[in-house]
């Protein structure tokens, strides 16, 4: 709380020599944060732990209170009877003397894909993309599923989930997002990006410190679990009676002394696993003879700066993180894409075959599309993470939305719990 | 013990079109490469190979006419390859480089020996200068006394030091000032995250760089496989039938180490460039700016808990013992040495072999019949 921006956000404003009481009013009335809360056990456990500070603040300070929370619930169709139940469920039972402010919103991840124009990403065998203006009708479920892995699948949900807050945050002019990642989340998120040829990106998503430069420099994201061990996120679940309102998450019991029984382990096979949950596996492993590591991991990602851009302001097209090396140009230095002619007969008699194959007109096809798109389109920006992730994907092509202004300041459709 | 090299195996099944090589498209794909997972066959295989070390060498200008390299050789598959392609890749591209092969002999019966009598062969087969330099005759230990004395637990805390040592100290007898090793892409992957998760800042920037040089230090030392995966070094070595020794240390890697290899070991099962995107990532990793120290008084020094005094960074400094170079008073070789000069013991029996270590055993074991 010594930190000049979180007195801003989270103080209680008393009218002083500079300022009215109706000033000092505005002043809390404007201090609104935004929480994407996904009903697992951390972020469950902040909005928790803001209301108990909601609550001490109107205790104190004669029912005057610092800050509004907007809590935000991104959901799929399939599951959002189920997200709002839950969610009305842990209103009633626990934020009801603070009605007025913490508020539910819910915004499907569909409204990604809503009104908005798209271009078609693809990327050619010299990993260079090309973009093109789509003007066909598209949907999450087309989207993922081109997704040839679970790991693609959730790192691009994973950017369409944050960008989607972002954007919500933007428009509703929020002073800070709060992340509920804690201390292992952040870990593991570290090792994942640097698994996934992210590493350039460590700094600019955890950093606490700067406001987001991508959305007009309006908001910081704020991690205020950063310091707290999942395994102690989850015991503070069970001790606070939050472990019922969870859903698709079971809190571990490891730091209770009277384990509950109803706790199976996750039998994954490690095949079927995204690499978020093999680090995350890796450090429950571990826990017990090297149990540092996951603290020495935030640390050591704090501690990072971020890279010198090869060119000022050129964003990813894809993730929109900054760029900062030719990530195509670095695959082309290392990877060689030619190979040797034909020595023999056989080897021409195969060729031949090949050349007449249904696989030859296929390849063909891709190529005159790539050819296509790189003649009709533009250049599309990359960063290296991303030119991976596309090279995975189906015919390594996919539809996203163009970022614009307009795309920014486009109302998201949402659903409030209140007005239910 | 010759080299007998394995025969081919005889398939001569029809070649479906769907099994054919990615890039050439007319002979059978024999490998699926990690790095694009490109299918290619055994000719296309060299031929990527030995042009991405080329093209890492002439990059990163590695080598200049006329000098000396040292090969780091152990005998394993590593610096088999290395020898045979630096070899092949300076007569076909004529870097002008004079190659030898440099060995350290740590001193484990029943392993190093092994290995320096495949190196021996090496020399032959490739015709290529040898010197062996041994831990015995540098500092009057072997690996498996120095186990026996201080535990298996920190085997690899004294090699690493003493093989460093012993590498630049080989390389300035024969008057070369450039050793290259064997260190692949696996390595340098298993670097980065062993740094990140042991939160070595001060080795993180420069733990994927392909050329280490200290300033005052005469000896270059770099890694021409920085890109290559340690899986198509194996294969190379088997499709071109190198005679190379595959076994494992004896004294137990190190723990910690060995949660790390096989966290990557298990993320290369669901991602096979996860190799090649952590050096990428690894290269990309910038410290903030270090905050400037409070000062102390003047004359003050820091002694730290293994009582080497600190001299702050002194990029060149050498070791008041030994002359080798180190950032404090005494180098961590002489450091380690004067510990276990402390526990030796003060009499011995003759024709001992009781500190031979588990390599011994472990041939014995494999000779022995029943």
């Amino acid at each position: 709380m010594s930190d000049l921006y979180f007195q801003d956000i989270f103080k209680v404003m008393h009218p002083d020599k500079v300022r009215s009481p109706e000033l000092a009013d505005i002043q809390n009335k404007s201090s609104r944060i935004l929480v994407p809360l996904s009903l697992g056990s951390s972020s469950t456990v902040m909005l928790d732990v803001l209301n108990d500070t909601l609550n001490e603040q109107k205790a104190t300070q004669r029912g005057r209170t610092g800050f509004y929370v907007d809590v935000l619930l991104c959901y799929l169709k399939s599951e959002f009877q189920e997200l709002r139940d839950r969610a009305k469920e842990l209103s009633a039972a626990r934020y009801t003397d603070n009605r007025e402010n913490i508020k539910f919103h819910f915004i499907e991840l569909e409204s990604f894909f809503n009104h908005q124009n798209f271009e078609k990403l693809i990327i050619n065998d010299d990993y260079l993309c090309s973009s093109k203006l789509d003007t066909q009708p598209y949907n999450l479920k087309d989207f993922l599923e081109r997704c040839p892995n679970r790991t693609s699948r959730e790192d691009l949900l994973t950017f369409v989930i944050r960008r989607l807050v972002k954007r919500y945050a933007y428009q509703h002019n929020h002073k800070a997002i709060l992340w509920g990642h804690s201390m292992t989340k952040l870990a593991d998120e570290t090792i994942s990006l640097i698994v996934k040829g992210r590493g350039e990106h460590i700094n600019s998503l955890f950093n606490c410190s700067e406001l987001d430069q991508g959305y007009g420099e309006k908001f910081r994201h704020l991690y205020p679990l950063k310091d707290i061990l999942l395994s102690e996120v989850d015991a503070y679940c069970y001790s606070a009676g939050l472990d019922k309102h969870l859903m698709n998450y079971t809190a571990q019991d490891t730091l209770l002394l009277q384990k509950r029984g109803d706790i199976k382990p996750d039998g994954k096979l490690i095949r079927n696993m995204t690499i978020n949950e093999m680090v995350r596996k890796y450090f429950d492993d571990i826990e017990g003879d090297y149990s540092n590591v996951i603290s020495t991991v935030v640390r050591t990602a704090d501690k990072l700066a971020e890279p010198k851009s090869m060119e000022s302001n050129v964003k990813c097209s894809l993730c929109r993180g900054n760029i900062h090396t030719r990530g195509s140009e670095w695959l082309q230095s290392i990877t060689i894409n030619n190979g040797c002619s034909p020595e023999n007969q056989e080897d021409r008699q195969l060729y031949a075959n090949w050349y007449d194959s249904d696989l030859r007109k296929e390849r063909d096809e891709h190529l005159e599309l790539m050819r296509s798109v790189s003649l009709q389109g533009e250049s599309a920006p990359l960063c290296y993470g991303c030119i991976i992730t596309l090279g995975g994907v189906k015919n390594k092509c996919v539809t996203w939305p163009q970022s614009t202004d307009r795309e920014l300041n486009q109302t998201l459709e949402e659903f409030v719990l209140a007005d239910d | 013990m010759s080299f007998i090299p394995p025969s081919d195996p005889v398939n001569k099944k029809q070649v479906k079109v769907s099994q054919l090589c990615e890039l050439c498209h007319c002979r059978k794909a024999i490998i699926r490469r990690p790095k694009n997972l490109q299918k290619i066959c055994k000719l296309c295989f060299f031929h990527v190979f030995e042009t991405e070390i080329h093209n890492t060498i002439v990059n990163n200008n590695l080598f200049y006419r006329g000098e000396k390299v040292a090969i780091g050789a152990s005998g394993g598959k590593d610096s088999t390859v290395l020898a045979y392609v630096l070899k092949l890749l300076n007569d076909r591209y004529d870097y002008g480089i004079q190659l030898v092969l440099l060995s350290i002999d740590e001193g484990i019966v029943g392993y190093r020996d092994d290995s320096l009598a495949t190196v021996k062969r090496n020399q032959v087969q490739y015709g290529l200068p040898l010197e062996i330099i041994s831990y015995r005759e540098l500092y009057d230990w072997t690996m498996d006394e120095i186990v026996a004395c201080a535990g298996v637990r920190n085997s690899c805390t004294y090699c690493g030091v003493f093989r460093r040592q012993a590498l630049d100290r080989g390389s300035s007898k024969l008057g070369i000032s450039h050793v290259v090793t064997g260190h692949n892409a696996d390595d340098m992957a298993e670097t980065v995250l062993m740094n990140i998760l042991r939160g070595d800042v001060a080795r993180l920037e420069k733990s994927t760089a392909i050329i280490t040089q200290s300033s005052g230090s005469p000896i270059k030392r770099s890694k021409p496989f920085k890109y290559s995966y340690q899986k198509e070094i194996v294969l190379y070595a088997h499709y071109k039938k190198l005679d190379y020794f595959s076994t494992e240390c004896s004294y137990a890697p190190e723990a910690f180490r060995g949660t790390a290899r096989d966290l990557m070991k298990n993320l290369e099962m669901v991602r096979p460039s996860c190799i090649i995107d952590i050096i990428h990532s690894g290269e990309n990793l910038i410290l903030k700016p270090k905050k400037p120290k409070r000062k102390g008084p003047p004359n003050q020094m820091e002694v730290r808990t293994d009582g080497s005094v600190s001299l702050g960074f002194v990029d060149g400094n050498k070791c008041e013992k030994c002359g080798y170079l180190s950032s404090n008073r005494i180098c961590k070789a002489c450091m380690l040495l004067e510990g276990l000069e402390n526990n030796r013991a003060r009499v011995t029996l003759d024709n001992d072999t009781s500190t031979q270590g588990t390599a011994r055993l472990t041939r014995t074991l494999e000779t022995l019949k029943f």
